[in-house]
This record gives C-alpha cells, sequence and structure tokens, in this order.
C-alpha cells in the first residue's frame, strides 16, 4: 500500500507523523519534500537521484531505526527531479516492502498532487487552527479529485487536557476545534494525536514514539492509526 | 452538439457561460476551447478547479437529448465567439489518469531556473518538460485564493529570496576557497607565480560573478530601506503614496500592511545581510592586500633577477678573449 501523508500547510507534523506511522507500519518512509527535505539523510543515494533518473528506487533506502528513501537539499536537485518517474519508484518499493509512507510537501502543486494521484489512499494532519483545516481541507479535496480515498485524520499538537480549552478562542489563530467538529468537517474519525516530547524529537533522534515511550497517549494514538491503515491494506 | 454563449464583462474580466445542447439520442461527451487571450479560471471545489477543466477549456458530458451549461472567468480583452467546440465524442468525456490530472490542475513546484543558475545548476542538466515549461510560463492558474494565490507576483519574489539566500551562501562558500588560499601561498618561483596568476584570472572571474550578485542583493536591500525611511520620515501624509510604491515594487511579496510588516521582516533580515556583507567585504580587502603584497614581492624577486641578467648580458659583452695572441702561440 502506498499512503501519502498530507496536510496542505506547513508545520503541521507531517514528518513526525509519517516517521512514526512508517515504524509501526513496518512501512518505508519516503520523504517526498523535494524542496526542503526533512527527514534524516545518509551519504548514499537520494531522491532527488531516483526521480532524476540517477539511481535505483532500491538503493536509496537508507536502514536506520526506521526505512527512510531521504530526499536531497539542493535546488538543481529538485529542478532535476522528473515527477513522471514518481509511479515506477514508489510501486518498486511497494513491491519489496509492501507499504509506503510517502510524506508530502505543503502547499497544493504537483510535488504534492503526483504523490496523491499514485497513492492508495491518503492520512490528513492537521492542528485545531482554522488555517491549517482550511489547508487540509484542499488537500482532501484534491485527494478526492486524484481518487486517494481518505484513509484518516490526525489532529496533532492537542494537550491531553486540552478537551476545554479547545472550545477557548484563540486570537492568534482563530477558533480551536473540538474534535467532532473536526470530524465534522472532513467528513472522517479524527484521530487525536496529543503533545509527546518524545514524538517531537523522534525524527530527530530517530527513535519511534512507540519504542521510546510505548505507553504514553501519544503511541497509543498512532498504533490506532497504524490499525486503520494495515485494515486498508488487507 | 449546438453551442449557446453568453459573456459578461467586470471590469477587466470576463464571465463566460455557455449552453451545449446534444439532440443526439446517446450520451456524448464535448471538448470546450477558450478562445480569449489568457487562461481559464475554472469553476473550484475547495479550491481544487472541478473534474474536467483545465487551464485551457472543459471537457464535458452530456446526457442524451439534454442540455448542460458551464461557465469560466478569463482576464483578456473581449473576443467573440469567447469559445467553441473542439471535439466532440460518444459516450463519457475520456478521463486522463490521476499524476495527469495532477499536472493538469497544479503548477509546478520547480524551483525557478533563475534560482539556480546563478551557482551552478547547469552543469546538473536539469530535466524541464514542455509541461513543466508551459506551466511555469502560465504560472497563476490558480490565482483566486488558495494557497497557489497571486502566483505570478509571488513567483518573482519568491525567486528573487532564493536567488539572495544563495547569493549569501555562496558568499559564505567564498571565504573557505582553495583558490583564493592559493594567493596566501608565496610563490616558489616565477613558474609558480605564472600557475598562480592564471588561477587568480579565473578567481577573478567567479569575483567578479559573484560582485554582480552581490551587487544585486545590496540594491534590493538598498531599495527596501529606501522604503523604509521614506515611511518613516513621511508619516501618514505620503504613506499610501509609498506603499503604493512599495506594492509595484518587487522587493516584497505582500501588499498593505502585510507588505509593510513583510518590509519590517526584511529590514530586519537585510540588517543581518548588510553585515555578513560588511565582514566579507573586509576579508576580500584584507586578502586582496596580501595578494597584491605577494605579487609586489614577486615582482621585486623578478626585478632582481632581471639585474642580475643583466649584469651578465654586460660581462658577457665586455669580455673579449684574447683569440689572436693564443693562435699566434700555437
Amino acid at each position: 500500500m502506498i499512503l501519502a501523508v498530507a496536510g496542505g500547510k506547513g508545520g503541521v507534523g507531517k514528518t513526525t507523523l509519517a516517521f512514526n506511522i512508517a515504524a509501526e507500519t513496518d512501512g518505508v518512509a519516503v520523504d517526498a519534500d523535494l524542496g526542503m527535505a526533512d527527514l534524516p539523510h545518509g551519504w548514499g543515494p537520494d531522491l532527488h537521484d531516483v526521480l532524476a533518473g540517477r539511481a535505483d528506487p532500491m538503493e536509496c533506502i537508507y536502514e536506520g531505526s526506521v526505512p527512510i528513501v531521504p530526499c536531497g537539499r539542493s535546488l538543481s536537485g529538485s529542478r532535476a527531479a522528473d515527477l513522471s518517474r514518481y509511479r515506477k519508484t514508489l510501486t518498486a518499493i511497494e513491491k519489496e516492502r509492501k507499504t509506503v509512507i510517502v510524506d508530502c510537501p505543503a502547499g497544493l502543486r504537483t510535488d504534492v498532487g503526483v504523490p496523491l494521484a499514485i497513492s492508495h489512499g491518503v492520512l490528513l494532519v492537521v492542528t485545531p487552527q482554522p488555517v491549517a483545516i482550511a489547508d487540509a481541507v484542499r488537500t482532501r479535496e484534491l485527494a478526492r479529485e486524484l481518487d486517494a480515498g481518505l484513509v484518516g485524520v490526525a489532529c496533532n499538537s492537542r494537550s491531553e487536557t486540552s478537551e476545554t480549552d479547545s472550545q477557548q478562542i484563540d486570537w492568534q489563530s482563530g477558533r480551536q476545534l473540538a474534535i467532532d467538529e473536526l470530524a465534522d468537517v472532513f467528513g472522517a474519525p479524527v484521530t487525536s494525536i496529543p503533545n509527546d516530547p518524545h514524538l517531537e524529537r523522534s525524527v530527530r533522534t530517530e527513535t519511534p514514539l512507540t519504542d521510546v515511550a510505548p505507553n504514553s497517549n501519544a503511541a497509543e494514538q498512532i498504533r490506532d492509526l497504524s490499525r486503520s491503515i494495515r485494515a486498508c491494506r488487507s | 452538439m449546438r453551442l449557446a454563449w453568453d459573456l459578461q464583462e467586470y471590469d477587466e474580466l470576463i464571465l463566460v457561460t455557455a449552453r451545449v445542447h446534444n439532440p443526439a439520442p446517446v450520451k456524448r461527451y464535448v471538448r470546450l476551447q477558450n478562445h480569449l487571450d489568457g487562461k481559464v479560471r475554472p469553476p473550484r471545489s475547495n479550491g481544487i478547479p472541478e473534474r474536467g477543466w483545465d487551464v485551457d477549456g472543459v471537457t464535458i458530458t452530456i446526457p442524451a437529448q439534454s442540455v448542460r451549461g458551464v461557465g469560466y472567468a478569463c482576464k483578456a480583452d473581449r473576443t467573440s465567439p469567447p469559445l467553441g467546440i473542439e471535439s466532440t465524442g460518444r459516450g463519457n468525456a475520456p478521463d486522463a489518469d490521476a499524476p495527469t490530472r495532477a499536472h493538469r490542475l497544479l503548477d509546478t513546484f520547480r524551483p525557478p531556473r533563475n534560482a539556480v543558475t546563478g551557482i551552478h545548476a547547469e552543469s546538473s542538466h536539469p530535466v524541464v518538460t514542455d509541461e513543466d515549461a508551459a506551466k511555469q510560463s502560465r504560472s497563476g492558474l490558480m490565482d483566486d485564493g488558495i494557497s497557489t494565490s497571486n502566483n505570478s507576483a509571488e513567483g518573482c519574489t519568491a525567486d528573487e529570496t532564493v536567488s539572495e539566500k544563495r547569493t549569501l551562501e555562496n558568499h559564505t562558500n567564498h571565504n573557505n576557497e582553495p583558490a583564493n588560499n592559493e594567493w596566501t601561498k608565496t610563490p616558489q618561483n616565477s613558474e609558480s607565480v605564472e600557475q598562480n596568476r592564471t588561477r587568480g584570472m579565473a578567481g577573478d572571474d567567479q569575483r567578479e560573478e559573484r560582485t554582480d550578485q552581490t551587487s544585486h542583493t545590496l540594491s534590493r536591500a538598498r531599495r527596501r530601506i529606501e522604503f523604509g525611511m521614506k515611511l518613516e520620515k513621511g508619516g501618514v501624509a505620503t504613506a499610501i503614496d509609498v506603499l503604493e510604491a512599495l506594492r509595484d515594487s518587487t522587493v516584497i511579496d505582500a501588499n498593505g500592511i502585510a507588505g509593510l510588516r513583510s518590509l519590517d521582516t526584511e529590514l530586519r533580515s537585510d540588517e543581518v545581510i548588510l553585515e555578513e556583507h560588511v565582514d566579507e567585504q573586509l576579508e576580500q580587502a584584507i586578502s586582496l592586500r596580501k595578494r597584491a603584497k605577494e605579487l609586489q614581492e614577486a615582482a621585486d624577486r623578478i626585478e632582481r633577477a632581471a639585474r642580475t641578467t643583466s649584469q651578465l648580458a654586460d660581462r658577457a659583452g665586455e669580455i673579449s678573449l684574447p683569440i689572436e695572441i693564443l693562435e699566434r702561440l700555437t
């Protein structure tokens, strides 16, 4: 299964979730942010090289604690990337590793649209702020247009005791929405991922949350999400 | 198939509405092509163009003996007819595969060529498809309020911002360049001086290129500073004029109060960038002085060698061998 993790807005936690979901589903996390890569980078070839036809998809898998296909960080590498190679790349990895988690970039351009179009489903990542929700709604619309089914919605950065806080007015970012309101907006169940310092550090330290804090609430929610994804796969 | 159209003008925008009648007893599809000199602004759902639409028109399916209406906006001069039937067929409208639809719907993600060519992008042979080139040329397809809004203006300023950042990066790298370090070594002989001179010429070319980039960065920073000073000194009375001029310039990427905030941020950033340039220019001056000193020393050595050579030449000229006397003796 190829699953796109997208959300429209940057900084909502797409990469962190993609990394942790890949860990829990025994999948490969692909850093599809061709302009501003986020996942750790090894010394070998990367997604830029694959999309430029200079490397084989399988030789780009960096076998860390979670298998990752990293992406280069150069502008010239980004320009040289040919998106028509995406399908072959992602399906080749899927064939070998069964589950591919594609960490999509922010925005609504072809670098988001093409992986979405190839993916079997999309996991939307939002924060409760209206601006993030608006971007995620557009991304869901794009996914629908490109026939990528909505596998789930993950709401990041919600404090564990914020059920009442979420009803307060935040003058900086507008009113935050409660989980059931979010579910209404997306027409799908929303999984709330509580704040967890281990989760925030997981990508940087390359340690999945379910390994370092398996009993935390956030780890439980990630396992829940992963179960839904596995259910879609089978 | 029969096409009826109507056209309404709102300022510079034209709203085209059309009705297509399928008199046949079977379902048919039709491709409608925009004839106006501008890109189609299609109906959207949550910011995404509805299915069938692209930048040049729309392909729709019309049930048997039915009429279907479509409408779109276009920023162009009035042309008659604004659209026409390009092709028709039986059955449902053929649908491209999802990645192709993604390409049609969305703008390219590629960083602009200018952002890369200043460094050494050409050597990396960027792959740019015709479609991408076309996408870049018509950036602004989705300029009606979704996240790619105001693409043309945004693209322009984003390019320049990236270019500026690369310029700075380039300058930072420049401090550690081996080519420059060559000049800090003392030339051992005239041959090495010559080699270094050649390297120095290549370095000069690079330096000139960087100087161009620096002057571009500085000129943009200077314009922002001028805007900032006008806004600070002129007060409310002239603020509107200055803001209008600011909006027309490309030195910031937002309008109105947002533009003002953006200008403020850019000025803070300019302060840092300019201070780095000061350090860099001072280092360049030191490096050039070193180079001048080394060249001076090399020139002195060569002059001394020339004097020695000249003395040898004089001595060679002064020598008069007693050949005749010696011949007589033998």
